[in-house]
């Protein structure tokens, strides 16, 4: 990897709330086509340093840059978002196809052009949506609403793409889905994926991040034993200085 | 009954029924739309405070009147003191803590509290429970040309960014992610809320206003699966309810606001049963 090819940057970045910091000094360079996975015990800040990446939260201190430039002060939007199919509105009135038309909208940008609705058709029809397309978001089933998400995010020709949890109460049909479907957008995209389920990233991921308040990059082969070195992982967070109450883990 | 429902609506002698009337159709439109996003975001504790601090806006309206021979119609003074309350709280939203239900609830009970006092300061002209349950013979001529220019703008503007509002509405993180300023819509639908409430406060009164926004966007929630169609549908039934409610309340001499608050709550508790028994019966 060369400095060229850094596609996103993180600097001494601390966040707290009150007077609890949750991250604390975190820096990592993420380079292009990397497909990286977050890895860390409840309450460690994976959630926390999704949303500060997104710029949905403000940090303490620190920087974070894409592709070179400050996070807020991107131009156009280059980041995808795709949160937890579960924490949406289970009643709430909107077809899949308004769903992935909303990947569209930009700053300024407040009526769909004939383009933005080609591109919609077209992600939804890639992405194996077609027959439900108009059918509504709370009726599809988790693993339809998680690729209605995935489309959502995709739809807005991201750079980068995030994914909160992305396998939570999904099947396993679904999984290998998604599994198959990261390893495509892999070869055009730069991807995080906040997780627990390290077994579905392992066939695909090429780093591993593991956050419990402070930031530490662990060896992607050792992951890829098992849960044994899973543990080893822990071990390494420990070892990097902090403290035991910090050490509550459930993998 | 109807005939002489008709008559009165055409009668010159009794233009208050014809604005009522009015007021319902016109405001209607915008009560069916900004009802829809108060359902769906859950925000009615907001339509509750702002319409409360409408008490406030009037009372000071008809004090500041009196004593200082100020020319404030009740209608200004609730649009001001609405549209002010909805600022506040979407500040409390931005910037407060996880207690803005607390900031909330004081300002709705202060506002209300402020209009009471307000109104027993003055002479004692003005009743303040035709304030709150609403009462028909208030609604003037101007007041309905007011009511005709809200309802313009709040149509204008949630058309306008009913894209945005939506797509904030269904996951306001991924809207922010796209580099949206979502404070400034969030905002602008707390100001919107506040504008819809004072539409139809001398029809419903300020404690019903809550009911006539949320029970028919609620109602059309049930059977409608885009949020356009339980907009549309949303109206529809506030023309019907406040139609309804007017003719009822004419024909048997009751209270305008509260016979059209029980005909909603009614339409709306056959249709909830009616959509559970049906879905039961498609299992």
């Amino acid at each position: 990897m060369t400095e060229n090819n850094i596609k996103l940057e993180v600097n001494d970045l601390s966040f707290r709330y009150d007077s609890r910091y949750v991250l604390q000094n975190i820096s990592f360079k993420v380079y292009d086509k990397d497909i990286v996975t977050i890895i860390g015990p409840n309450g460690g800040g994976k959630s926390t340093l999704l949303k500060l990446l997104l710029g949905i939260l403000k940090p303490e201190s620190g920087e974070i840059l894409i592709n070179g430039q400050n996070l807020r002060k991107l131009k156009k939007p280059v980041l995808g978002y795709v949160p937890q199919y579960t924490l949406f509105d289970p009643k709430f009135p909107i077809s899949v196809y308004e769903t992935v038309l909303s990947g569209r909208l930009r700053n300024g940008i407040f009526k769909y052009s004939s383009q933005d609705r080609e591109i919609a058709h077209s992600i939804i029809d890639d992405i194996g949506l077609s027959k439900v397309k108009y059918n509504t978001f709370a009726a599809l089933s988790g693993g339809q609403r998680q690729r209605v998400l995935i489309a959502r995010a995709l739809a807005g020709n991201p750079e980068i793409l995030f994914l909160d949890e992305p396998t939570t109460n999904i099947d396993s049909n679904t999984e290998n889905y998604l599994s198959d479907l990261l390893q495509k957008l892999h070869h055009n995209l730069t991807i995080l994926l906040v997780t627990h389920d390290t077994a579905f990233t392992t066939p695909f991921q090429n780093r591993v991040f593991c956050i419990n308040h402070y930031f530490h990059e662990h060896p992607t082969q050792e992951i890829r034993v098992g849960m044994d070195t899973v543990r080893m992982v822990r071990h390494d967070i420990d070892i990097n200085g902090h403290s035991e109450e910090d050490r509550h883990y459930d993998y | 009954m109807i005939t002489d429902f008709l008559a009165a609506l055409a009668d010159p002698s009794v233009p208050f029924i014809r604005y009522a009337l009015l007021a319902g159709l016109l405001s209607s439109i915008s009560f069916g739309m900004i009802g829809t996003y108060v359902v769906v975001r859950r925000m009615s504790y907001i339509v509750g405070a702002v319409s409360h601090v409408a008490l406030g806006g009037i009372g000071a309206a008809i004090l500041l009147s009196e004593k200082l021979g100020m020319q404030i119609s009740p209608i200004t003074g609730a649009l001001v003191a609405s549209v002010l309350a909805a600022l506040i709280i979407s500040l409390v939203e931005i910037y407060g803590n996880e207690r803005s239900d607390s900031v909330i609830g004081a300002i709705w009970a202060a506002g209300m509290a402020l209009g009471i006092i307000c109104i027993s300061l003055s002479s004692g002209y003005s009743d303040p429970m035709s304030y709150l349950f609403g009462n028909i013979l208030l609604i003037s001529r101007s007041d309905l040309i007011t009511v005709t220019i809200l309802d313009l703008c709040v149509v204008f503007i949630i058309t306008r960014y009913y894209n945005i509002l939506k797509a904030i509405s269904f996951d306001d993180e991924f809207v922010r992610v796209r580099g949206i300023n979502i404070i400034s819509f969030n905002i602008l639908l707390n100001v919107l809320i506040a504008i819809t409430v004072v539409l139809m406060v001398s029809f419903v009164g300020v404690v019903m206003a809550i009911a006539f926004l949320t029970i028919p966007a609620a109602t059309a929630g049930i059977f409608t699966k885009r949020l356009s169609h339980m907009m549309t549908a949303a109206a529809v039934m506030c023309i019907i309810f406040s139609t309804a409610g007017l003719f009822v309340s004419y024909s048997f001499d009751l209270p305008t606001g509260a016979v059209t608050i029980v005909l909603s709550a009614a339409v709306y508790i056959a249709v909830a049963l009616c959509s559970r028994i049906i879905s039961r019966h498609l299992k």
